[in-house]
């Protein structure tokens, strides 16, 4: 018996210690991944930076009081809110986002860009899908790291879901997940959970500034429908149908479809509805999403080349192309960026007392010629006071 | 509103953390390899999200 007993305490101890050799490790690798900081440097047209939480008090000292940067010419024009990181595994929207804030110098209106619309989701992914921690992009000084994030908020900001999401405020059931799915939580509410007080953070930073061009970027599943398009509040058709004429003519095929009216909490939906801007979405191909897809790393997240997503599409079942060469992410933040250009183009054909110009957006041709990495900016060689983090 | 999401929070938190000490005592208790095995493991994403970590 007492035999036993000591066998019974050496095999717990060993369990322990096999134990305590995982979990360390582990919980240190999804520590530095939540608490990495992502450097974001000041281009020559940034003229301030602020804080989301500078218009809606209620999101000061939350993980989602992300920067707002500002990039003011100083002359009088339209107004344009561009956000990425709504769904930080979606990583050409967040990249689209950062080389407006490093390259763009306005001239006319004035840009208000969000890198990281939702921060609280790109602290967190998915290790039981695999996903990468983190994603790198080659550049001409070496690499720029980035969190790769998830669709979700991170549970540890907004825990429990509920059993059913209940929309606020047309009271559409929702799934229980998606009260903290930054584009199922607008037009939001100042004291409803994290994701929704953020997305009214928005709704009313939009109101404040009279924002006029509203662009919320994504990217989807080639298993998706709404993909290679602009969707667009009815209010913004319009600009967006010729958005979409003019691109798919001249550079690259890209769509146009309406917002539904009866789908609730989308900001194409909600920003039109609840504020004067027009908003769009846009959605560029991205393969690491899809379902069928094989390794998931971050070369997938990259290169978007997948030889199950490809025979998915030789057995016609997805929305978009694909082939060998796959969709990488100097085509899809390529096609984000050319995509907002043109919205811009035409909504100042429509609006010519509303206009806004700017010089140095790196547009789809440049991109893939040169690559994405020669359109980011060196965190090192920036003086200290023109590097955020996010 | 956000004064009981807060609440609730706190709650799944102290959950959390007794259904991890009711894990650790079976764990003490057990004569059996596989199942303190089971138990190391079951336990791990209740401490991960006590400590704030996942
Ligand atoms: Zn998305």
């Amino acid at each position: 018996m007492a035999d036993s007993k000591g066998n019974s305490l050496v095999i717990k101890i060993v369990v322990v210690a096999l134990w305590l050799a995982l979990i360390i490790p582990g919980g240190r690798q999804l520590a530095a991944h939540r608490n990495y900081e992502e450097a974001v440097v000041l281009g020559p047209g940034v003229t301030e930076v602020k804080k989301l939480s500078d218009w809606a008090p209620y999101v000061a000292n939350t993980p989602n009081d992300c920067s707002i940067y500002v990039l003011d010419s100083g002359v009088p024009g339209g107004s344009m809110l561009v956000i990425g990181g709504t769904h930080p595994e979606e990583p050409a929207g967040v990249l689209s986002a950062v080389t407006i804030v490093e390259n763009v110098v306005p001239t006319t209106g004035k840009i208000y860009v969000a890198v990281r619309a939702n921060r609280s989701a790109s602290t967190v992914t998915r290790p039981g899908d695999a996903y990468p921690q983190f994603f790198n992009i080659n550049t001409d000084f070496g690499k720029r790291t980035f969190r790769m994030g998830d669709r979700w908020s991170n549970p540890l900001d907004s825990w429990p879901d509920p059993e059913v999401y209940v929309h606020y405020p047309s009271k559409q059931l929702l799934a229980y997940m998606d009260v903290r799915n930054l584009n199922r939580t607008w037009p939001g509410r100042p004291d409803g959970m994290i994701t929704e007080r953020t997305t009214r953070a928005f709704i009313d930073m939009i109101k404040a500034e009279n924002i006029d061009i509203f662009v919320d970027n994504h990217e989807a599943e080639l298993e998706y429908s709404v993909i290679s398009t602009i969707v667009a509040h009815q209010a913004a058709a319009d600009v967006a149908a010729m958005a979409s004429m003019m691109l798919s003519a001249g550079e690259f095929n890209m769509g146009m479809e309406f917002s539904p009216t009866l789908l609730h909490g989308l900001s194409h939906r909600e920003v039109g509805d609840h504020t004067d801007a027009y908003a769009f979405e846009i959605e560029v191909p991205e393969p690491f999403l899809d379902r069928v897809r094989g390794i998931t790393d971050e070369a997938l997240l990259l290169e978007g080349k997948d030889e199950f997503v490809m025979r998915a599409g030789q057995a016609g079942l997805l929305y978009e192309k694909i082939d060998e060469n796959g969709w990488n992410i100097h085509e899809r933040v390529g096609r984000t960026n050319s995509t907002i250009d043109m919205i811009v183009q035409m909504f100042a054909m429509f609006y010519p007392d509303k206009p806004i110009t700017y010089e140095s957006l790196p547009m789809r041709n440049d991109i893939v010629a040169n690559g994405l990495g020669h359109y980011l900016l060196d965190p090192a060689q920036a003086e200290a006071d023109r590097v955020v983090y996010e | 509103m956000q004064t009981i999401q807060t609440i609730i929070g706190y709650l799944y938190y102290a959950i959390a953390a007794v259904i991890g000490i009711v894990i650790v005592a079976n764990f003490v208790r057990s004569r059996d390899v596989r199942k303190m095995l089971l138990y190391a493991i079951v336990l791990s994403p209740f401490v991960l999200r006590v400590l704030r970590v996942k």
